[in-house]
């Protein structure tokens, strides 16, 4: 997956998991002030996400320091080049 | 009336301070106590809710004995069930009081603050209430409280309510019950006149008396939200839900 086809999937698994419009979710677009995704949402995203990196999970400690779409799609992009 | 407004304010001060002061003290006294007589420390925790359970309700009573507040308790019938998920608006500083009052068996979550704040740090850890520190972890324990039978009492607007705005929920009540499968017994309470909210100071609530009320409603069947698979759309749905429940209890008042 281009880096493209990543920030496409998130933004598409973000709108379809919290009922958002897709131009609110732009890269600077914090998760919780903005998107108003909480922490229990965070668990169901990871779940989600899961999928996209061949079953490698999301560390929920790493996940803590993810503050922004951005920080999501650079957290994918690391499992998947791991 | 003017003597009226003194004797107000005196005894408002008077109810804030042996709160203060009970609150510190009676834990020093009881605990030792319950550590001695009681081994097992669920039983502990039970007993302990039970102790903070009557001294509240004593409480109340000083209150309304001394003119401060004028207490009703509508719907007390809805409480007879046990582990049951009561959410609540939280017009007043002394909401949870009233609650722990006249809920037996009650849980509750409370914000991390007061675990730091002396005069209700005793009765909070004897009892063994939920703090709201990490959701994921107040979920767990939430779930395990009612499972225990407690009836767990949560304001899911997670502060006080703030007086001429919508109504805004958190969504961490509706994830519980959704997690938990547990319907929700609503509570709508209401004082009048406004007082002892986030706007008030303590000492504005004597002009005249407060009225408290506390409607214990019919629960809340949330089976038909659950259906969804995904819980982020489910508790988005019983939150959009509860907001609209509560919005239109409170309009009537």
């Amino acid at each position: 997956m281009t880096n493209e086809e990543i920030q496409a999937r998130i933004t598409e698994v973000l709108c379809e998991l919290f009922e958002l419009d897709s131009a609110d979710v732009t890269p600077e677009a914090r998760l919780y002030e903005d998107l108003d995704i909480d922490s229990i949402d965070a668990v169901d995203l990871i779940v989600e996400l899961k999928t996209m990196t061949d079953g490698k999970k999301i560390d929920p400690e790493d996940f803590k320091s993810v503050r922004t779409v951005a920080d999501v799609i650079t957290a994918i992009e690391k499992l998947m080049n791991n | 009336m003017r003597l009226g407004k003194y004797w107000r304010f005196s005894a408002t001060f008077f109810c804030f301070f042996i709160f203060g002061l009970g609150g510190m003290i009676l834990p020093l006294i009881v605990r030792p106590l319950l550590w001695l007589f009681v081994r097992n420390a669920l039983q502990r925790q039970r007993v302990g809710k039970q102790m903070v359970h009557y001294c509240f309700r004593i409480f109340v009573e000083i209150m309304q004995l001394l003119g401060v507040i004028r207490y009703q308790v509508i719907g007390a019938e809805n409480l007879a069930k046990t582990g049951q998920l009561i959410l609540a608006n939280h017009p007043t500083l002394i909401d949870v009081v009233l609650l722990i009052a006249f809920v037996k068996n009650a849980d509750c979550v409370v914000k991390e603050s007061l675990f730091k704040n002396p005069a209700t740090f005793g009765a909070i850890t004897m009892a063994g209430y939920i703090t709201n520190d990490s959701p994921a972890k107040m979920l767990d324990k939430v779930a395990r409280s009612l499972q225990q039978g407690n009836n767990v009492i949560i304001f899911p607007e997670g502060t006080r309510t703030t007086a001429n705005e919508p109504l805004k929920l958190k969504r961490g009540a509706a994830n519980i019950a959704l997690t938990s499968k547990s319907d929700i017994t609503p509570v709508i309470i209401n004082c009048s006149p406004p007082a002892l909210s986030k706007e008030h100071r303590w000492y504005e609530a004597v002009n005249e008396r407060v009225n408290l009320s506390i409607d214990i409603r019919n629960s809340i069947d949330i089976s038909e939200f659950s259906q969804s698979e995904r819980t982020s759309h489910s508790s988005r749905k019983l939150t959009r839900y509860l907001e609209w429940y509560f919005s239109e209890a409170l309009s009537l008042y």
